[in-house]
């Protein structure tokens, strides 16, 4: 039983603030989706959560079991129970997903213990025919050349192997068509259960056809503004984001605002916040 | 027997012999080993004194002002001439290993591929104790000749070490050049092809990785002396702590050889705050009808890689040495023999710790 606990988090990246005081509760066994317009800050959550370098808390907390995240270097966290199915994959040339996916494998294995090499081929090969991806993609280069929606698909394909206890995906359903948001929908939905617990971030509901949320909150200004069930889902599909901002007195509910871009690590790597 | 006369190499060479067929072991300037499949005795093997009358032809075709050139020709004290016949093929491989003993070693190899033969080559270059070591290789491709040269140079941090190479490219001949520049040692190497008939054609690839405060120098200079002929050059450089690492590539067309094709690429990776990599590509040349191109990219890691890899469990050095092995993948041609990959590992793994 995983429970991860976000309290009054605060940070900010080149001393401006995004995230302006989140709470969120996730255990096992839940699944739940932070939609809300772009560059409300739901991005910044996933990647604050995740521990990427750019990212500075300020102020708050992030638990797993009790323990502090904040404290954990990233792949410390990983190996604790974190994955985060990021939303533009890095591409890697000269790097194999099959080695890439060893490794990350081996790392999280006990002192002295051998990775069985056979059931992890027989693993991989499952899940690269469940995802219906290319035979070869296991001697690739790792997102080197990939399509969109194959970058979308590998981020599903390492979280079935790595099983983490909390897994964030950070709009999986981004540049994919009908057919793979079927197909990564229902590898995700499978995955759904008492050991998982599972946070979606995304624009539309549209994923959320096929995987089921129980709870649903609206991002603006850098916090959760609304926390709803699936009737909360169907009137935002239904008429958008207006109305909560009425509701709020919100006039504008970004807190990055468009004209002004955020400096990044690598200027080629140009994510939504 | 020939345990005993192998006894003195060190345990990894020792190891990487047994596990390979087709060996010759130079010791000190003379064959200590030989190990050769069937096919191989068609080639001839020969110890030459440095006085001998058939090395004229070859010395001739050398640039004596280069100093390191001139200092073999006047103190050599050995010279390997292989010559490979006419329309001789085989897909299996040639080892020589050149190993220095207790002396400085001032020596030559030829390997002379007849017209239409075809040749597999792979160098082993070490040392066994403090030495200065200055070598000359020179490869020739008559007309038609397909020639793949592979080398690994393994030198310790006692020896410094002057590599250089050339090789004279024929009429629609091939030389493909994959060198690894892996020890300890302070060194230089200087490869210069010449291609000297119509359409000849030049691969001339170095992997390199420095660690410690060792200074290598790569060169590579590809002439183009024939019409429509075509020259690749491309360095591959990691460099660690504080070393220095510097390629310099030349691609040169002389005036009237149209059609010719002169490239390079160099790919460095620097991985750590006092380490330096320098590339100086440059092209010359002397005629209108040609393409001609050069490429560099020299970084540090990636952080948003290092990032995407740690959020998947591995620690940053296990990253670092993952986007490593990446970096070094075209040494993956040295890797033909599976003792050859123990070998490289853990060469590789001590110069990234």
């Amino acid at each position: 039983m995983a429970e991860l606990i976000i309290k009054d988090l605060h940070a900010k990246v080149d001393d401006k603030e995004i995230l302006k005081g989140v709470n969120l509760t996730l255990r096992s066994g839940e699944t739940h989706a932070i939609m809300g317009p772009n560059g409300t800050g739901k991005s910044t959550l996933a990647s604050v959560i995740m521990g990427h370098p750019r990212y500075e808390v300020t102020q708050g907390s992030i638990t797993l079991d009790g323990e502090d995240v904040l404290e954990m270097e990233v792949d410390e966290r990983a190996k604790a129970g974190l994955f985060l199915a990021m939303q533009s994959p890095q591409e890697v040339p000269g790097v194999t997903n099959a080695d890439f996916l060893k490794t990350a494998v081996e790392s999280r294995l006990e002192e002295g213990e051998n990775l069985a090499l056979f059931d992890f081929i027989k693993q991989y090969d499952r899940a690269i025919d469940e995802l219906k991806m290319d035979k070869d993609v296991p001697q690739r280069y790792l997102n080197d050349g990939f399509s969109g929606g194959e970058k979308k698909r590998n981020e599903i394909l390492q979280m079935k192997l790595l099983k983490p206890s909390i897994a964030i995906l950070d709009e999986i359903d981004s540049g994919l068509d009908v057919d793979a948001l079927k197909i990564v929908g229902d590898s995700v939905s499978s995955m759904q259960g008492d050991q998982l617990g599972l946070l979606m971030i995304t624009h539309y509901q549209r994923i959320l056809d096929y995987i089921k949320a129980d709870t649903i909150h609206v991002m603006m200004q850098g916090r959760i503004v609304k926390t709803g069930d699936q009737s909360l889902m169907q009137r935002i599909d239904a008429e958008g984001y207006d109305w909560i901002k009425e509701e709020l007195g919100i006039t504008d509910e970004r807190v990055v605002v468009e004209t002004k871009e955020p400096v990044f690590l690598n200027a080629s790597q140009k994510e939504d916040v | 027997m020939m345990a005993h006369v192998l006894d003195r190499l060190h345990n990894d060479i020792q190891a990487l012999i047994q596990g390979l067929n087709n060996v010759v072991v130079v010791w000190d300037g003379q064959i200590i080993h030989t190990q050769l499949s069937p096919v191989f005795e068609a080639l001839s093997f020969e110890n030459l004194t440095p006085n001998d009358a058939r090395l004229k032809v070859y010395d001739a075709t050398l640039d004596g002002d280069d100093p390191a050139v001139k200092y073999n020709l006047e103190n050599r004290t050995q010279s390997l001439l292989i010559r490979v016949p006419q329309k001789f093929r085989s897909d299996e491989t040639l080892h020589v290993f050149y190993l220095q003993g207790q002396d400085d070693q001032v020596q030559q190899m030829i390997v002379h591929c007849e017209k239409e033969s075809q040749l597999n080559f792979f160098e082993v270059l070490a040392n066994h104790s403090t030495s200065g070591i200055n070598l000359l290789t020179q490869t020739v491709c008559d007309d038609y000749a397909h020639l793949e040269y592979r080398s690994l140079s393994a030198y310790g941090k006692d020896a410094v070490a002057a590599l250089h190479r050339q090789s004279l490219i024929g009429e629609r001949a091939q030389a493909t050049y994959t060198l690894a520049v892996f020890g300890d040692a302070k060194l230089t190497q200087n490869t210069h092809h010449i291609l000297s008939g119509y359409q000849a054609e030049s691969l001339l690839k170095t992997v390199t990785l420095t660690s410690g405060q060792q200074e290598v120098f790569i060169r590579s200079l590809v002439e183009h002396r024939a019409k429509d002929s075509s020259g690749n050059i491309e360095h591959y450089g990691v460099a660690n702590d504080e070393s220095f690492l510097t390629f310099e590539g030349m691609g040169k067309i002389h005036k009237g050889m149209t059609q010719s094709k002169a490239f390079q690429s160099t790919k460095g990776v620097v991985l750590a705050p006092k380490a330096r990599l320098d590339a100086n590509p440059l092209l010359v040349i002397d005629e209108y009808d040609v393409e001609a191109g050069h490429g560099a990219a020299v970084g540090r890691i990636d952080e948003e890689q290092l990032y995407y890899m740690m959020s998947r469990g591995m620690s940053k050095k296990q990253a670092e040495r993952l986007i490593i092995n990446g970096f070094l993948a075209p040494m993956s041609d040295l890797l033909v023999e599976a003792s050859f990959d123990t070998y490289l590992r853990q060469l590789l793994s001590q110069k990234t710790v």
